[in-house]
């Protein structure tokens, strides 16, 4: 089977600054990957280059053997660093709008999660808090059977109740053909959870590896390790 | 019996003990059925990958068997789960034994102790 | 997929475009009431008089201003849905940009023809009556006739022609704005800024081009050259008018999409 994601030679400058040099990554299906990095490592440049936000500067990324494109949106679901639903909409707007544009949205588990999160339809998403959008924008992300999900910053900005509930979602959300990026610098929180971990440094790949083989040949967590690696 | 996890060794190690202790103990029974591979790794909090590669151990190690279609079970041979239990017995002597000798006592020392602590237990009981 | 982006730019633009209609309607029919019972000329009530006045002059005003809240929304929708944090969701659903610019185009469109119906709508509430709509309808029908008839020009080619120079002039419109933005939010910073100063800066080459274009010597000797009748006369007119128009928003359609695809920045 091929791999989820491809980078090759992957670079990005912005203007003089290199925000990705060089990199080479493999994404193999049926993981649940941690993008690790302090900010400003490149992890965000990264992952919108994957969405096709960003245009490389060389090399080139393929999702499921596509460029970046209107196929491979399609295959991805992408959860952003900040909350990009559009505020005017009610919940159930939304709902059409994803039911609309992805045919592998499922509305029936969309609808099921914002009732168990006590989010009703007729809500309008701008009198909602800040807290509540983000869980209504992962819901929407978690409730299509994409081949990859692209999670930046999933757990940065909300309380414990909220990031449990998150990383339920996403174990219980878990397919053997489709991979799971989570983008953060909150490692202890999400450790369990992942099967690899990629550290990212300055826009270069330092370290790829599973969470296990890291406990089993340093003795310690991937927490202690970042924290060892990153230390300022 | 919630799940909590050590920084200094593999999950799946973890897992693998965890889950020797639910079937000696008797939270999962000789010969009942497991839940699902993602419903365990839910439960657990922990990588549905990290929970099959534990579950894998376990089947090796003759504690649990799986049917193709019917899922996955506790294993029916109750000798095999009191062997488990001798086993995780025997670390925790090993452990207790490690820290008594760091103390300074020595065996004849520590089975005395243990002697003058059952019988305050039971005249408490008493 | 084109239809359903469309879909969702009118849930989106009619929130404000419908009650603005409604307003523009309701107070046409207060103006009409108030002209056709005379009210106003009979009232010696200071406090009333004041009050007709303001609802004749914001009836006016909402005429007006339903045509620049058009030209802001299209503006608005374009830098908010696909420039703001929006974009992140616009930029990775599974369209082409193409179909992202027309979606917005198209909609725009719409509810510029839908106001120029409604302004006629609102003429018909303040001045109906059967005999102006009788004259109405005479008047048009003259000039029809006329058009054929005295200038032997054809009526139906000519609307058709107005009608495609009317559309192509909207969408260049549309597109000088959108390219703007598109460049201006491609820096880092003062991205409003920038954008505006793209805007002139187009507007200033465009005219250089057009003016450069129509005065040379070149072109006021082809015109010369060639001996043309007045119905070939209006036609050449509107066939160069159209064929500008359209260049026009081939580059400005280029530089957007050019910049969408391959210098996008969203903050």
């Amino acid at each position: 089977m091929s791999a989820i994601l491809e980078c090759s030679n992957l670079s990005k400058r912005f203007g003089s600054v290199n925000a990705l040099s060089g990199v080479n990554l493999t994404i193999e299906p049926g993981r649940i990957v941690g993008l690790l990095g302090p900010n400003g490592s490149g992890k965000t440049t990264l992952i919108k280059l994957t969405n096709g936000l960003l245009t490389p500067s060389e090399g080139e990324i393929r999702i499921l053997g596509e460029l970046p494109g209107k196929l491979s949106h399609s295959m991805v679901s992408y959860l952003p660093e900040r909350t990009s639903i559009p505020l005017w909409m009610t919940v159930d707007q939304l709902l059409d709008f994803y039911s609309d544009f992805y045919p592998d949205f499922d509305r029936t588990v969309a609808v099921g999660m914002l009732e168990n999160l006590g989010i009703r339809g007729n809500q309008k998403i701008k009198e909602q808090s800040k807290g509540t959008r983000e869980k209504v924008q992962l819901t929407m992300v978690m409730s299509r059977h994409a081949k990859l999900y692209l999670l930046d910053e999933p757990i940065g900005g909300v309380d414990p109740a909220a990031r449990d509930y998150i990383l339920n979602t996403i174990i219980s959300n878990y397919n053997p053909e489709a991979s799971v990026i989570i983008s953060t610098h909150l490692i202890a929180d999400v450790e369990q959870v992942l099967d690899e971990v990629v550290f990212i440094r300055q826009g270069a790949i330092l370290l790829q590896s599973t969470v296990d083989e890291i406990r089993e040949d340093k003795g310690k967590s991937v927490d202690a390790l970042f924290r060892e690696v990153f230390k300022c | 019996m919630t799940w909590s996890f050590q920084n200094d060794s593999p999950i799946y190690a973890q897992l693998v003990n965890g889950l020797t202790l639910r079937i000696v103990s008797g939270i999962y029974l000789a010969g009942e059925k497991l839940p699902s591979v993602r419903d365990l790794a839910a439960e657990a909090g922990v990588n549905p990958n990290t929970m099959q590669r534990a579950l894998t151990e376990l089947e090796r190690i003759g504690l649990m068997f799986s049917q193709r279609t019917a899922g996955r079970f506790v294993t029916e041979d109750r000798t095999m789960i009191e062997q488990a239990k001798k086993g995780l017995a025997e670390e925790q002597v090993n452990r207790f034994l490690t820290a008594m000798t760091g103390l300074g006592y020595d065996i004849t020392d520590i089975i005395s102790l243990l002697k003058e602590k059952e019988t305050k237990r039971a005249k408490e009981v008493q | 997929m084109l239809r359903r982006l469309m879909k969702h730019e009118i849930r989106s633009t009619s929130r404000i475009m419908l009650p603005l209609f409604g307003v523009v309607l309701v107070l046409s029919l207060f103006v009409s009431i108030i002209l056709r019972s005379g009210a106003m000329d009979h009232t010696t009530n200071p406090v009333l008089s004041v009050f007709y006045a303001i609802i004749m002059a914001s009836y006016g005003i909402s005429l007006g201003a339903t045509f620049i809240v058009v030209l802001l929304l299209m503006i608005n929708r374009f830098r908010t849905n696909l420039l703001g944090d929006e974009g992140y969701v616009m930029f990775t659903l599974p369209v082409s940009v193409h179909q992202l610019i027309w979606s917005k185009i198209l909609i725009s469109c719409l509810w510029f023809v839908g106001t120029c119906i409604m302004v006629g709508l609102s003429a018909m509430i303040v001045a109906f009556d059967v005999s102006t709509f009788a004259q109405m309808k005479d008047f048009f029908v003259d000039i029809w006739q006329q058009m054929n008839a005295y200038y032997a020009l054809n009526g139906t080619a000519i609307i058709i022609e107005s009608l495609l120079l009317f559309f192509f002039g909207y969408v260049a419109c549309c597109l000088q704005f959108y390219s703007a933005m598109a460049v201006g939010y491609s820096f880092d910073r003062r991205k409003v800024l920038y954008s505006i100063l793209v805007f002139f800066g187009f507007q200033f080459v465009m005219q250089m081009l057009t003016s450069m274009l129509f005065f040379t010597n070149g072109f006021d000797s082809w015109f010369d050259r060639i001996d043309m009748s007045v119905m070939t006369s209006v036609h050449t007119f509107f066939g160069v008018s159209i064929f500008g128009t359209i260049v026009y928003c081939a580059i400005f359609y280029f530089i957007t999409t050019y910049f969408l695809q391959k210098r996008l920045n969203i903050e």
